[in-house]
């Protein structure tokens, strides 16, 4: 019998070692072409679901054999056995002496994961920036001249989704995982075997998603209304298979976050003296773990209605698209701040130390944040404003969208508090603060607008409400997003990304957003509906103008990807401190060790004790 | 120069040019919004152009506020020097500053709400006098009209002048959205249920509907007109219909 | 000599459990929200009752039979009627409430015999595994009571499809939840049996166990209150 010395020494991971991305892959492709095969066979096909019967068995066998082949399941068999993984297994499954195979891998170290997602975002942007393009350039003169409507109809809907995904995970993602367990002083998240479980079921939900473009186009935009849902084609299975697939990722994404920041703070670290960054992060994943499950059922009983005939949101069976809406916007409402706060905390991070002055009021701002989490629950039928649905309730939900916009400002005065009277270093992730705070105004704003019923009958629907929320997710989130990689990446890599491309990418990008977005605010108040595949000609220069602004911005996010992509590997080494930082990631070197800490720290203060004097 | 002389002459640049960009919210918002806006076909348009109008005027001190702060920020001080900047003054919050921002916000939101208030009050006013009603039915991808006690149907909506007209509306299929662009009026039109909405129409002319609601493939084409006719022209293109069902 | 360990190396158990027993909670609580949507659904469509199709629809009765079948039945003549559903058994509906809670009850029972003495392993892995037992009766009721979900056929404009009314819909989406909470369970149950089995679990080491409870309680928790609401608030 070995004894534990022995064990320690042994190389961990059993069959494990041969599992990686590939075989998942592969094997995601065996299970959904077995579940294919027996559904098909099995299954009567005269039922008028049988094709999403099939559709979505297909679905479930790859997202299951995706798992199994990168080892994802074998800790429930492990467990369901009593056999528990040695040290030696923990050890391999988190990546120690790995090398580069462990990104390739279930690999449980939080840096590892956090790179990985840095990958999967790249991804989903990078779909969404593609379909996009391929909006925008239909649209540059009326007549679908690049692509038919039903291809038209379909990229606007898998457009935003790919979008939302990828910002929901843009600055959470890769930075609540590497940078978070750090900055609590932690040596790594508080259950890192459903950390990787997380970045995983993400990955296996993205080819659905870019699968349903492929296999039957859905024109109902990323909302799905019912009942138009059930006359979309077979890809709407895959499409709702991949967010039911998507909100499991993040539910555990979020119960990770949570405890990690709640429990795993080393000793000294409380609660006020944690880095701003890791409160938005808690707040967005609990308002994700409220949102979300609306967003599962939702799915959950779309398929339902198509697979099974049952009559939710359809009106000649007792249902309603009302119920539809509602369940969507519970969600829809919620997630943009999903979405929106870690871009918030890295945003205040940055200016923090790059103003060299505390954050302006921390009480303030929590409170600010919490506020928003509240009342984010309470507004959502104001998407709805023009439904028929409850037009009683009008009144009382732009009262709560209303209030909303207070604890909003709060965000906007400790941000301007913060640079207030600061030594101001123009470096590129303040550059992009700066964007952030041009651009968020105007998102803001343009919301409030929105938010009056009267002018929301004018608005909604119209392309006004689309520039309304590209300010906010691309002018404000992106560019929260970009920042936080230019902030981040010199502790991830010893390097940092090249300033003079990001800088051309930073003018691009922004001088792009403002030419596509405020064109497309003067389409919307002159009348132009939004989802349309083409237009009136009153419209045709406004929308020449947006899609000329559109190539822009995809011009500055190719630039920026060579620049990261270059600077990984030849960037100007940066040391483990090079903004002078005063928050724990700061403190480690890099490379980060496996560990993080030789020693937990013990801390003393909050990280933002600029011109302060030192104890 | 003194700490105070310092602080003084920060808050006086700021007000400065605060000023300046505010003007030009002003102006954009009194002189730019009505000309970008469509043009107002019916009172209720006209108040939500108003509306635009004085939220844009509301909002212009906001963010001037804001890119004041900007643009001193990234001139006054910026940091020239090489390296790591040194520590900036440890200002860990301003209980009046906080203070003032919250109440001003506080403000500006109640005052927003009671205009949108006010304002829906009487756009649903409106809804309960009305002299006609007119059925709109949405079915992908075409509008139909029917004229209330009688046969008539078209698939342009013909209205009169200075009538209130009230919408019921409702959906053979899928759901669509009801928009008649220049009269401001906007609902949707669901399967199995009827919503309603109204208008009193205060220009002659023709006039745009558009489907605001995705509904499938032909959803971009899903337009069609109103014509604004005179009380008696519209009485006349009425008796002149065929009955249709 | 046994050297694995159900917890993070370098760590004290009771800090892990601490960790997990959030962890459970928030996990919990997600689910709350899942639940509470799926209340919203029933209670909101039943309110609703658009067409007068909560419980009523005009149709063929189709269960148990193939398309063609119903296809044979209408060629030959036969018309849709205007049908009016009864609630599911009330009764049916209790009894399997009542074996939810009858296997938390077990479960719990396992587990307070585990943490009293060195000999309750062994009576923990018997309690653990009736109460998986029970937890697969309930699958197994469940699915009978899905099954006698009335579908319908029906011919409209000129297509024909199955369907149910929007009480038959949401019994259907209650059950299909409840089934999967339900495997869940037997897989925790069983596990936890044979991890008792196997030494993992001992009188020292049961945090995992609580855990496991807590979401047990939850679920019978959540049955008792989804038929309380569907065997009183049916027909309207």
């Amino acid at each position: 019998m070995d004894s534990t010395l022995e064990q320690h020494h042994k190389v961990g991971g059993g069959f494990l070692r041969r599992l990686n991305f590939g075989t998942a892959a592969v094997s995601g492709l065996a299970f959904g072409f077995v579940a294919w095969a027996l559904s098909h066979h099995f299954l009567d096909d005269a039922s008028q679901g049988f094709a999403d019967q099939v559709t979505v068995l297909t679905g479930c066998g790859w997202v299951v054999g995706f798992l199994f082949g990168i080892g994802a399941l074998t800790g429930l068999g492990k467990w369901f056995t009593g056999r528990d993984q040695s040290h030696a297994d923990e050890m391999y499954l988190a990546g120690k002496d790995l090398g580069r195979k462990r990104y390739f891998q279930y690999t449980t170290d939080h840096k590892v994961v956090g790179v990985q997602y840095i990958i999967a975002t790249m991804v989903l942007l990078g779909a969404g920036g593609i379909l996009a393009m391929g909006i925008r350039t239909n649209l540059l003169t009326p007549g679908n001249h690049f692509v038919n409507q039903q291809v038209y109809n379909g990229f606007l809907g898998v457009h935003g989704m790919l979008m939302i995904l990828g910002l929901i995970v843009a600055v959470a993602g890769p930075w609540a995982n590497f940078i978070l367990p750090i900055q609590v002083g932690a040596r790594d998240m508080a259950f890192p075997r459903l950390n990787a479980l997380s970045l995983w079921t993400l990955i296996a939900a993205i080819p659905l998603l870019l699968g349903s473009l492929a296999i039957g186009a859905m024109d109902m935009g990323w909302v799905t209304q019912g009942p138009i849902s059930d006359q979309a084609g077979i890809g709407f299975d895959l499409f709702a298979m991949s967010i039911i697939t998507f909100t499991i990722s993040t539910t555990v994404a979020g119960v990770n976050t949570i405890c990690t920041v709640l429990t795993m703070r080393t000793k000294g670290m409380t609660m006020e003296r944690l880095p701003i960054f890791a409160w938005a992060s808690i707040f967005a994943a609990g308002l994700g773990l409220y949102a979300f499950p609306f967003f599962l059922v939702v799915m959950a009983l779309n398929l339902a209605d198509r697979m099974v005939g049952t009559s939710f949101f359809v009106a000649s069976g007792g249902g309603t698209g009302w119920l539809q809406e509602n369940l969507f916007w519970l969600m829809g409402h919620p997630e943009v701040y999903v979405i929106l706060l870690p871009a918030v905390g890295a945003i205040l991070e940055i200016a923090s130390v790059f103003s060299r002055k505390p954050l302006f009021s921390y009480r303030t701002v929590i409170g600010g944040m919490a506020g928003l989490c509240g009342l984010s629950a309470l507004v959502w039928a104001h998407h709805m404003f023009t439904t028929g649905w409850a037009p009683t309730l009008g009144g009382p939900f732009m009262l709560t969208t209303e209030l909303i916009s207070i604890p909003t400002g709060v965000i906007f005065l400790v941000l301007l508090g913060t640079i207030w009277r600061g030594n101001i270093w123009m470096k590129m992730p303040m550059i992009w603060v700066f964007g952030f705070i041009v651009n968020f105004i105007v998102g803001g704003i343009t919301g409030i607008y929105l938010s009056d019923i009267p002018v929301d009958n004018q608005m909604h629907g119209t392309m006004f409400v689309v520039a309304h929320f590209h300010y906010v997710f691309v002018g404000s989130v992106l560019f929260g997003a970009i920042g936080a990689l230019f902030y981040w990446f010199p502790k991830v890599s010893g390097r940092f990304i090249d300033e003079t491309m990001g800088r051309i990418s930073f003018w691009l990008v922004f001088i792009g957003t403002h030419v596509t977005f405020i064109s497309m605010f003067v389409s919307g108040l002159r009348g132009m509906s939004r989802r349309y595949s083409s237009y009136a000609m009153i419209f045709e220069h406004t929308n020449f103008i947006t899609t000329i602004g559109a190539y822009l911005i995809m011009s500055g996010m190719l630039v920026l990807l060579g620049a990261v992509v270059t600077s990984w590997r030849s960037g100007e080494p940066s040391g483990p401190n090079p903004w002078g930082g005063k928050s724990l990631e700061w403190m480690v070197p890099t490379p980060v060790p496996l560990e993080n800490f030789e020693v937990l720290p013990v801390v003393t203060s909050d990280p933002y004790t600029y011109g302060e004097a030192k104890s | 120069m003194t700490p105070n002389d310092n602080h003084k002459n920060n808050l006086r640049q700021i007000f400065w040019i605060w000023l300046v960009i505010t003007a030009i919210g002003v102006a954009v918002g009194i002189y730019g919004t009505p000309w970008l806006m469509p043009t107002a076909a019916s009172n209720t348009m006209h108040l939500s152009i108003l509306t635009m109008v004085v939220f844009t005027v509301a909002a212009a001190p906001v963010a001037a506020l804001v890119y004041a702060v900007v643009i001193v920020a990234l001139t006054k001080w910026r940091y020239r020097g090489e390296g790591i900047p040194p520590d900036g003054p440890p200002i860990r919050g301003n209980n009046p500053a906080t203070s003032v921002w919250l109440v001003v916000s506080t403000l500006l939101t109640v005052f927003l709400l009671v205009w949108g208030l006010a304002l829906l009050a009487v756009d649903n006013g409106a809804e309960s006098k009305s002299e006609m009603t007119i059925d709109v039915t949405g079915q992908q991808w075409v509008w139909t009209f029917g004229y209330a006690g009688t046969q008539v149907h078209s698939h342009d909506l013909y209205l009169p002048v200075d009538t209130d007209v009230k919408f019921e509306v409702t959906s053979k299929d899928v759901v669509h959205g009801f928009w008649i662009v220049q009269m401001g009026i906007k609902v949707n039109a669901n399967p199995s249920a009827i919503t309603t909405t109204a208008v009193t129409p205060n220009r002659l002319g023709t006039f745009d509907i558009r489907c605001t609601e995705i509904c499938g493939l032909n959803h971009a084409f899903m337009v069609t007109r109103v014509h604004v006719l005179t009380k008696k022209n519209f009485e006349h293109w009425l008796a002149s219909q065929p009955a249709t069902n | 000599m046994n050297d694995l360990k159900t917890t993070s190396h370098h760590e004290a158990p009771e800090l892990v459990d601490h960790r997990q027993r959030l962890g459970i909670w928030l996990f919990i609580a997600g689910d709350l929200i899942t639940t509470g949507a799926l209340m919203f659904t029933y209670l909101y469509l039943r309110a609703v009752n658009t067409n007068g199709n909560w419980m009523a629809i005009t149709g063929l009765p189709a269960n148990g039979r193939s398309a063609e079948e119903v296809q044979g039945v209408l060629d030959a003549g036969g018309s849709m009627q205007h049908i009016i559903e009864a609630p599911l058994s009330a009764g049916f509906a209790w009894i399997l409430a009542l074996v939810m809670v009858a296997s938390a009850a077990v479960f719990w029972f396992g587990e307070s015999r585990l943490r009293a003495d060195e000999a309750g392993r062994q009576a923990f892995v018997k309690f653990s595994t009736i109460a998986g037992l029970a937890v697969v009766a309930f699958i197994v009721l469940s699915i009978v009571q899905l099954r006698q979900v009335p579908q319908y056929w029906r011919v409209e404009h000129d297509s024909s499809l199955w369907i149910y009314t929007t009480y038959g819909s949401c019994m259907l989406a209650l059950g299909v939840s409840a089934v999967i909470h339900a495997l869940i369970l037997a897989f925790l149950a069983f596990g936890s049996a044979t991890r008792a089995a196997v030494g993992v679990i001992t009188h020292d080491r049961w945090f995992q166990v609580r855990l496991i409870r807590y979401f047990w309680v939850w679920v019978a928790f959540s049955t008792v209150l989804f038929t309380f609401v569907v065997t009183t608030l049916n027909a309207n």
